[in-house]
């Protein structure tokens, strides 16, 4: 009862609980918060103080690699799915908290995560339970692609095929939609954090030095590419060198980057040949006609698509603004719930 | 990452069509149609619509925009001109763009949830003090609907309890005292308020028997009143004089019939009690006394009440069956 009541005082949120960014999409707003899922804990010396939240987000996201032995900054989310649920039922507290502002009654909204798709029930009750836990009334949820496809605004209630890309920080989710639902979905744990380690294990591979996730994934955004093009960029970085143990200077340069890449790409590559694969016919065929759909942070880096068109032979299209698809794709979600009732989508 | 520079879509760029625009642009660079369809693996028809502005024969907005992003950057075009051409001429507003016409929920912060929060808190609190002055302050049974009379505990005495065969009587009075007059006693005195101050549990006597005829109660030692005039006695109404009672003229007459068991409480104008037990049905009381009379009835539709000879209704002084009134000059001047 009260909850309802405190619940005319809540917006709907739609939350992209990825394992890189937090966004969350506020009805008739629109996204009202992304930052980095990163928080910072003070371990307490005595029992009952044991851990403390210190920073939670972009704040926490500077201390991740540069923390002294009491504070720590960890990723409660690893490969779309939550490692550490107390943790991230905080950090989701906050971040509901941080998006409705400054609040009379303590907000309880209704909320609709996205789910990795190849998650497991185990997985997605903890996510449940940890929205629940930070204050949410009901919690819905639903899968990544299909809040995805929805963002991008492909027409998913059509009787025709379309096929979604997911690359986000953890997973990569490749589903082929039609008539509001997925006909076929694959989930494969690669992700722009996969692309971080990647580079992290050449420069030390080829240039043996040491540099950390937040360095690689500077290299990745500045100079990061999934295809050779006729620019190569460079850019100057500062590692510490495994044989001297002092920090050295070096440059690396886009090739080099791609190739770094390479092995992550081609996990990419393969899931979405595996989907066209196990793809019926008919939506196979609207596929090749129309394209597929690219969407999440990783289809930012450059000639992504150029490196899927040329490995699958598909017009491959990125999404308007890649980034913010889940999130307003699930804000669409509330509203059509609101609208048809919540049978229209298969929601859990 | 993607850099492609950010145009605004000026309107030059918006006064040609997309399709228009890249097919120049195509044209300039002497490439084939066929050739921008390999290099984008999409049909060579899609290709066609696409420079023809034909966008019923293309697929959604999302996919639209998608092709004119990809065909701009093999002409190396600035897309977001195209892009923004395409959102001036598109037929209809690219999809998933915020409800605007959805209402916003309420939020606590709003000023009209706010007021309305206060009007109903501060209308709950006056409701809430109307209540507790109508049921408390009003019918609360320890305390009279009249006061006779101010009377005085004296000095050094005790208000002890007078046992009669019936067993102890007690009802409260009010009694106004003088600071000055005060000694000890053993009941509760405020001294945050010396002016007025409810001796509760005053115990008396009521051994009718004791009485003269007429139901007045003589002064004896253990009541009477010495005040001396104060800012209170002042403020009291004169029949309250700190020079006591000046007994109302004529005795009153209460009959009163039972026609179903009931409590009755009947006192005098002096506060002396006439009649103080549980009347059996069939009972007629007749009282004598001297007004006003305070009447208790425990159960008021049992008992019917003339005051001298005339029929008086009980049914407006009635709350829960019991009736707690006062009958006689006093009453009127009120």
């Amino acid at each position: 009862m009260f909850n309802r009541l405190r619940g005319l005082f809540s917006n709907d949120l739609s939350i992209d609980l990825g394992t890189a960014n937090t966004l969350i999409y506020v009805r008739g707003k629109g996204i009202v918060l992304n930052e980095p899922s990163v928080v910072a804990i003070r371990q307490g010396r005595d029992a009952i103080n044991m851990k403390s939240i210190v920073a939670v987000g972009a704040e926490a996201k500077r201390m991740l690699g540069r923390t002294p032995g009491h504070i720590v900054a960890i990723r409660p989310l690893k490969d779309g799915v939550i490692a550490d649920f107390t943790v991230t039922e905080k950090m989701l507290q906050y971040f509901i908290h941080q998006a409705h502002g400054s609040a009379f009654l303590k907000p309880s909204p209704r909320v609709l995560v996205g789910v990795p798709c190849g998650s497991t029930q185990v997985e997605r009750r903890a996510i449940r339970e940890s929205a629940a836990g930070a204050g949410a009334r009901v919690v819905h949820l639903i899968p990544e692609p299909m809040a995805a496809a929805i963002g991008a605004g492909i027409p998913v209630s059509d009787a025709r095929g379309s096929m979604v890309l997911d690359i986000g920080g953890g997973t990569t989710e490749v589903a082929v939609i039609s008539l509001n639902g997925i006909v076929y979905s694959a989930s494969v744990r690669i992700g722009g954090d996969r692309f971080d380690e990647a580079i992290v294990s050449y420069v030390r591979r080829n240039y043996g030095s040491l540099i950390g996730e937040a360095t690689a994934e500077r290299i990745k955004h500045e100079i990061g590419c999934a295809y050779p093009g006729n620019e190569v960029r460079e850019i100057e970085v500062r590692g510490r060198n495994l044989a001297e143990g002092i920090p050295r200077r070096f440059t690396l340069n886009s090739n080099e980057v791609l190739e770094a890449l390479q092995e992550p790409l081609s996990g990419v590559v393969g899931a979405v040949k595996a989907a066209l694969e196990q793809t019926p016919p008919e939506l196979s065929s609207d596929v090749a006609e129309r394209g597929l759909i690219l969407t999440g942070g990783s289809a930012l880096l450059r000639d992504i698509d150029r490196l899927l068109m040329q490995e699958t032979g598909l017009p491959v299209i990125i999404a308007e603004d890649p980034l913010t698809c889940v999130a307003r794709g699930g804000g669409r979600v509330l509203e059509m719930i609101d609208e048809y009732g919540p049978d229209i989508l298969a929601l859990e | 990452m993607r850099d492609e520079p950010r145009h605004d879509g000026t309107t030059e760029a918006q006064n040609v069509r997309p399709g228009e625009q890249l097919r120049q642009a195509r044209q300039l660079q002497k490439l084939p149609r066929q050739d921008i369809a390999d290099r984008l693996h999409l049909d060579l028809n899609i290709i066609a619509a696409i420079e023809a502005d034909d966008y019923q024969k293309l697929p959604s907005p999302t996919y639209v925009r998608g092709y004119l992003r990809s065909y701009a950057r093999i002409l190396s075009v600035p897309a977001d001109a195209i892009i923004a051409a395409y959102d001036h001429f598109a037929p209809e507003p690219p999809a998933l763009r915020p409800d605007a016409s959805h209402p916003e929920q309420a939020r606590s912060s709003d000023t009209s949830v706010k007021a309305v929060t206060y009007f109903i808190s501060l209308a709950l609190a006056i409701l809430l003090l109307a209540w507790w002055q109508s049921h408390y302050v009003r019918t609360s049974p320890l305390e009279p609907v009249q006061v006779p009379a101010e009377e005085k505990i004296p000095n050094g005495e005790k208000a002890s309890s007078m046992t009669t065969p019936e067993g102890t009587l007690s009802y409260p009075i009010e009694v106004v005292i003088h600071p000055d007059t005060i000694s000890p006693v053993n009941s509760a005195v405020d001294n945050d308020d010396p002016q007025t101050v409810v001796a509760s549990e005053v115990a008396l006597s009521n051994d009718r028997d004791a009485r003269p005829a007429d139901g007045t109660i003589t002064k004896s030692d253990t009541f009477h009143s010495e005040l001396k005039p104060t800012e209170t006695d002042e403020a009291l109404p004169e029949s309250q004089n700190s020079k006591g009672i000046e007994p109302t003229k004529g005795p009153d007459t209460l009959l009163m019939r039972v026609l179903q068991d009931s409590w009755i409480e009947v006192s005098d104008g002096i506060g002396t009690s006439l009649y103080y037990q549980l009347a059996r049905r069939g009972d007629t009381i007749f009282l004598q006394g001297t007004s006003p009379f305070n009447v208790l009835l425990g159960y008021a539709p049992g008992v019917t009440v003339e005051y001298n000879g005339e029929s008086f209704v009980t049914t407006p002084f009635t709350r829960a069956s019991v009736a707690h009134f006062t009958l006689g000059e006093r009453a009127a001047d009120e």
